[in-house]
């Protein structure tokens, strides 16, 4: 994709139109470059809390027997923690990297609809706010697990109410967020950039938009009706007034499954933005890879019964779900193999965005494998509820989605800021939290295989050794993270400046013609798209 | 002076966002809807 542009953005002389200064700045501010900004800060912000709540789960996990916390707060440290990391962290980054480059990859001012993009950012703080504060109510904070299932849900103390609340203001927020992406993505483009010449990134942001339309209004609705069990004496979910329990489950999953393509589509996207750059080559099967990431959208509607196979469900229910989940191999495999396609005989560098994605492409597939294990029904029943679901999910948010996120992170931060930021201590980021990753995920594999079930604060002897190797491997991971929050405060303080284009490699896309850092208005006038 | 969008994008920003915004809370009227045909059978 080539671009021209009828004038220097540089030189477009908008500086009149700089910010406000001040804490009114951060209030008030309808720039999507700010607003990505708040969203960012704020997902590490609650990646820092949810890693906090981790570390006290693996503290107390670290050897058999009651150490640290009581069993009632233990749960709710389980159920926060994922709370906070799903909704909190992982989806509020992802939609800042969708603030900061979606108007710049596509060529417009800002986001269609700036007003509301800044009210979806306060009404997520306002969440959050609502759902940390939870913890301190009489009866404690919610602890039925994140899905939040019934009857044990329903007896939540005051908890429930205020974490229900949070839910909603979360989902509004996220539906707010998706509306404006869809809308800027389908009005604002820059002439001449049809929709199979956007870039990979934006692609996939417009699927995940159109998936959290879908399913975050479920969701909401199941929730709503939890509510009304609890407070108005219905029975939707209560077997002892007619209603039935494992609706609930259904519904949650058909919220819940989508809700995990939600948090990785982006990460797909940020991969495929980086690995063609540091290969030096086109991405290999662009137009597969979009239909691929729509594939995976449409299937996975279709799916959510594979967390449900213990259930109860009928024969010819759990035939479907498991043959149905098996498909999303064959689009998500077009995706690694597209990847791969695209570094063959490329001429390859291992800078630090590089280096995440690739450490993505291998430790993401591991949590694609051991899905598709669990996706054979009979075998499902022997890893349900074991700590080999715990390893397999964090194996696909943490190494698939985290990692992707911070490799996007070390992508643009020098566009942002204007600055290089430390390489080697950046390397040393990437290499301590992939080694420790791995030291605390991967024996989890083997506790649920041997039987150790989840969401418990104790358990047998035998379990004894890899809960300690995967707590130490908590710990490390987690105090290297420490290091990546200096990285970036260094880097927005400073060092040594970016070229526009940042990379040595030519990274291709509209986001490399504007200066670095980014100016605060860009593409006033739309670039023409060739 | 910063460009904003022509009146056709503003008319078509506008329906595309009341559309989306009615196809969600459709959803999450009809969840709630069919949940109660089914408690009420």
């Amino acid at each position: 994709m080539s671009t021209t542009h009828t004038k220097d953005h540089a030189a477009h002389g908008h500086d009149e139109h700089g910010p406000a200064k001040g804490i009114l700045r951060w209030l008030t501010t309808t720039n999507h470059k700010d607003i990505g900004s708040m969203y960012l800060v704020f997902s590490l912000v609650m990646f820092l809390v949810g890693g906090t709540m981790a570390l006290i789960i693996r503290a107390e996990l670290f050897m058999p027997g009651m150490q640290l916390v009581d069993p009632g707060f233990f749960n709710t440290l389980t159920t926060v923690h994922a709370l906070v990391m799903v909704f909190g962290a992982v989806m509020p980054a992802t939609v800042g990297l969708a603030n900061w480059m979606i108007p710049l990859q596509i060529g417009a001012p800002d986001m269609a609809l700036p007003r509301m993009n800044n009210f979806s950012f306060w009404l997520l703080v306002s969440a959050f706010t609502l759902l940390i504060l939870s913890l301190f109510v009489p009866g404690g904070g919610p602890s039925a697990g994140w899905t939040l299932y019934p009857p044990l849900v329903l007896q939540t103390g005051d908890a429930l109410p205020l974490a229900i609340f949070a839910i909603h203001l979360a989902g509004a927020s996220s539906i707010m967020g998706s509306i404006n992406i869809i809308v800027t993505i389908m009005n604002l483009r820059a002439p001449g950039m049809s929709l199979l010449k956007m870039p990979l990134f934006v692609w996939t942001w417009l699927i995940t938009a159109y998936l959290l339309i879908a399913v975050m209004p479920v969701f909401a609705g199941a929730v709503t009706m939890l509510l009304t069990d609890h407070f108005f004496h219905t029975t939707f979910f209560a077997a002892s007034g007619g209603g039935d329990p494992v609706l609930y489950a259904h519904i949650f999953w058909f919220f819940g499954h989508p809700e995990v393509y939600i948090m990785i589509l982006p990460a797909f996207g940020i991969v495929s933005e980086i690995i063609p750059t540091f290969s030096r080559k086109p991405l290999f099967g662009y137009d597969a890879m979009v239909y691929a990431t729509a594939s995976i959208a449409f299937l996975s509607f279709i799916v959510w019964g594979h967390h449900m196979f213990t259930v109860g469900l009928p024969l010819a229910g759990e035939m479907f779900f498991m043959m149905s989940t098996m498909l999303i191999a064959v689009p998500t495999g077009v995706k690694v193999f597209n990847w791969t396609a695209t570094m063959w005989r490329g001429s390859l560098s291992f800078e630090p965005p590089m280096l995440f994605a690739l450490a993505f492409l291998f430790l993401f597939t591991i949590g694609g494998f051991s899905g598709l294990m669990m996706a054979i029904a009979p075998v499902d029943f022997q890893y349900h509820n074991t700590y080999f679901i715990v390893a397999h999910f964090h194996y696909v948010l943490v190494p698939g989605a985290v990692f992707a996120i911070m490799g996007g992170v070390y992508y643009w931060l020098p566009k942002w800021t204007g600055h290089m930021y430390d390489m080697k201590l950046a390397k040393w980021h990437f290499w301590l939290s992939t080694i420790f990753v791995n030291v605390l995920f991967f024996p989890q594999h083997f506790l649920g295989l041997a039987g150790m079930p989840r969401r418990i604060p104790d358990y047998s002897t035998q379990f004894t050794d890899w809960n300690m190797v995967s707590s130490i491997g908590g710990f490390a991971f987690g105090l290297s993270q420490l290091l990546f929050v200096y990285l970036v405060w260094k880097c927005v303080k400073g060092g040594a400046r970016a070229s526009a284009e940042v990379w040595e490699a030519h990274p291709k896309g509209l986001e490399w013609t504007v200066p670095s850092p980014a100016p605060y208005h860009t593409f006033a006038e739309a670039p023409l798209v060739k | 002076m910063r460009s904003g969008p022509t009146d056709e994008q503003r008319r078509r920003i506008r329906w595309t966002t009341v559309l989306l915004a009615l196809a969600a809370l459709g959803i999450y009227v009809a969840f709630i809807a069919s949940s109660v045909m089914k408690a009420r059978h």
